[in-house]
């Protein structure tokens, strides 16, 4: 890992690029704009553990590209989505956001953040919390794009209430 | 022919369950609310029938080393399953024969002793106890090194068939192998499928709950109606995607043609082609179904394996079996084509727990391995968008059928068109509730049968 100089990167600049991701996400209308966030390689995954570092070749929560994202996201919206009748709705905290620094080999800036969310449907709510760790590329109408998203939730490996239908 | 008997009276919950009470709750074609809604029938349900089935335990894979554990329940008992020193697997109660407490809290790891965290006795892990603190306050009493009376309490039955433990509360019943009957060919077909003749469990295993009885989820296991339209909003959500990121439909990726599969309940349709086949103790599978086969590079090296490794003609007999789900009922359902396992755990009337494992064929090459990763994370996880409107219909069954005004559960479909030959219940048609039938059948041989 590379260090960053604040010439380099402005870490509020970035602190705001992930409240504009939360805020995308948060937002049923804005569902697409978060997909386009991403990178065409891009990746977003939520392993079971911690200690996961292969997502190719362990099974995860989530492990999905830009396509498999907006499937899932066209299904959210879909009419006859049973489990979304009522319809979840969620919304992320973000803080402690930290620029650790350039990935060596890509370049790619390296963002860790904790976030909290929660998740209500059909009266009941459910909150789920945790860490994320961005990699970054600069462009896009926002400043930056998405080359990965890792999320680390608290409870991963724990029992799930509900199937988790908003994504962190 | 049971019509005399007024099942529901007095009110629900708070009614004895005589024999013959409960034997009219199920029809041939259809089954009474109570067996998904009432309390008392749930717990009867533990002793009659958790605690007498054989209950699927855990995987030797899990316990490779001397000293590995894993702890899990058979009903609401709470159970160990170890490996002890001399290399065999016990399966034993998790409750110090003290006062009561678990010996072992985690879900997995590995000890030298088993040691209580109340007041210290030890026990080895083949559950002797092999010391217990200021033991000559002991003196003159049996609670001593060695009496079998103060170990970690052995289950009554233990077996493994193919590397998959099982265990039964009950010192009497069928063997293992009388108990999986025809229904052990969905381990065979996850055990056959690996070159090196042997799976292992891999990754976490995913835990969700299901706000809903436990039947539920054997009722949808089999049934070849519901995905096209349970599972309508992904199929279409994949169809346009697809449709608008693709020019050529050859470019589709797997994962997202698997999403677009499910077709709509039409007489032409894969699932009518299919058929169940149906087992004593509730046990069945659901067969003719060919997902996995293909000439895709992944596919074709693969196969080329296994026939090289087995040779042509007994690789080709394993390669064409086509189980979708085979159920081993109450507690299993194995997706022998994409190595995932369900584990089922009724936690209470309306409460389930299930359990996913993942296991990986050994010898596979990773391309192939990595593919059916890609199915288990798609289908299979706390985050899917595939079962979460299954979970979602069981829960609206669950209400529902808390209303008064029908007392009764239709299982009509193709009823009287069952093929039965000895033991087994063919169904006609792949979207037969054939399996259904069967499954209550045995449900209603375990519920009625007293101590």
């Amino acid at each position: 890992m590379n260090a960053v100089t604040e010439r380099d990167v402005d870490a509020r600049d970035v602190e705001r690029f992930l409240f504009h991701e939360a805020r995308c996400l948060d937002d049923p209308d804005r569902w697409d704009e978060w997909v386009e966030l991403f990178t065409d390689d891009g990746v977003y995954w939520i392993p079971y553990s911690r200690a996961e570092q292969d997502d190719l070749d362990m099974p995860s929560i989530v492990r999905e590209d830009k396509v498999l994202l907006a499937v899932r996201f066209a299904r959210l919206r879909h009419p006859d989505a049973w489990a979304q009748s009522p319809q979840t709705r969620a919304c992320r905290l973000v803080g402690n956001v930290m620029v650790d620094g350039r990935d060596a080999a890509t370049g790619d800036l390296v963002v860790r953040s904790t976030f909290q969310m929660l998740e209500f449907r059909a009266d009941k709510t459910i909150a789920y919390g945790g860490w994320a760790e961005h990699r970054l590329v600069e462009g896009g109408p926002a400043g930056w794009r998405i080359r990965r998203k890792r999320v680390d939730l608290i409870s991963g490996d724990g029992v799930y209430e509900e199937i988790m239908q908003a994504l962190p | 022919m049971h019509a005399a008997i007024d099942v529901a009276a007095p009110l629900e919950g708070r009614q004895t369950w005589s024999a013959d009470r409960i034997r009219a709750l199920v029809e041939p074609d259809r089954v009474h609310r109570s067996v998904y809604t009432d309390p008392a029938l749930f717990e009867l349900e533990l002793e009659r029938l958790w605690n007498r089935a054989w209950v699927y335990v855990g995987h030797e894979s899990q316990i490779r080393q001397p000293g590995d554990y894993f702890a899990t329940e058979i009903g609401r008992n709470p159970v160990l399953m170890s490996r002890h020193t001399d290399g065999s697997v016990r399966v034993m109660f998790n409750r110090c024969t003290h006062k009561g407490v678990m010996v072992a809290r985690a879900r997995a790891g590995r000890v030298k002793n088993f040691v209580c965290s109340y007041h210290g006795w030890v026990f080895g892990t083949d559950g002797a106890l092999k010391g217990v603190p200021l033991a000559d306050g002991y003196e003159g009493t049996p609670v001593r090194a060695g009496n079998p009376d103060f170990g970690l309490m052995p289950l009554p039955r233990v077996a493994s068939y193919r590397g998959f433990v099982f265990a039964s509360l009950s010192a009497d019943g069928p063997s293992l192998t009388e108990f999986l009957g025809p229904a052990a060919v969905g381990i065979d077909d996850m055990v056959d499928r690996a070159p090196d003749g042997e799976v292992e469990v891999y990754g976490t295993c995913a835990r969700t709950i299901q706000h809903a009885n436990w039947k539920f989820f054997f009722e949808n296991q089999l049934d070849g109606v519901h995905a096209g339209i349970t599972h309508r909003s992904s199929t279409e959500a994949a169809r346009k995607v697809a449709a608008s990121k693709y020019a050529d439909p050859a470019q589709v990726p797997r994962e997202v043609r698997m999403f677009m599969a499910q077709e709509p309940p039409e007489p032409k349709s894969v699932w009518v082609k299919l058929n169940s086949s149906n087992f004593r103790y509730g046990h069945g599978f659901l067969g003719g179904y060919q997902e996995h086969r293909g000439d895709d590079p992944v596919t074709t090296e693969y196969e080329a394996l296994v026939k090289r490794k087995l040779g042509e003609e007994e690789g080709e007999r394993i390669l064409a079996r086509s189980l979708h789900h085979t159920v081993i009922y109450p507690c299993l359902s194995i997706q022998s084509q994409f190595q995932q396992l369900r584990v089922i755990k009724p936690l209470g009337v309306d409460r389930t727990l299930m359990e996913i494992w993942h296991f990986r064929l050994k010898g596979a090459p990773q391309a192939f391995q990595r593919r059916n990763m890609i199915i288990a994370n798609m289908v299979n996880t706390p985050a899917t968008i595939i079962s979460c409107d299954d979970y979602e219909n069981w829960y609206r069954a669950q209400t529902g059928l808390q209303a008064r005004a029908q007392d009764w559960v239709s299982i009509h479909r193709d009823h009287g068109r069952d093929r039965v030959e000895g033991d087994v219940v063919h169904s006609r048609v792949g979207t037969s509730e054939a399996f259904q039938r069967n499954q209550y059948a045995a449900w209603a041989e375990y519920m009625a049968r007293e101590a």
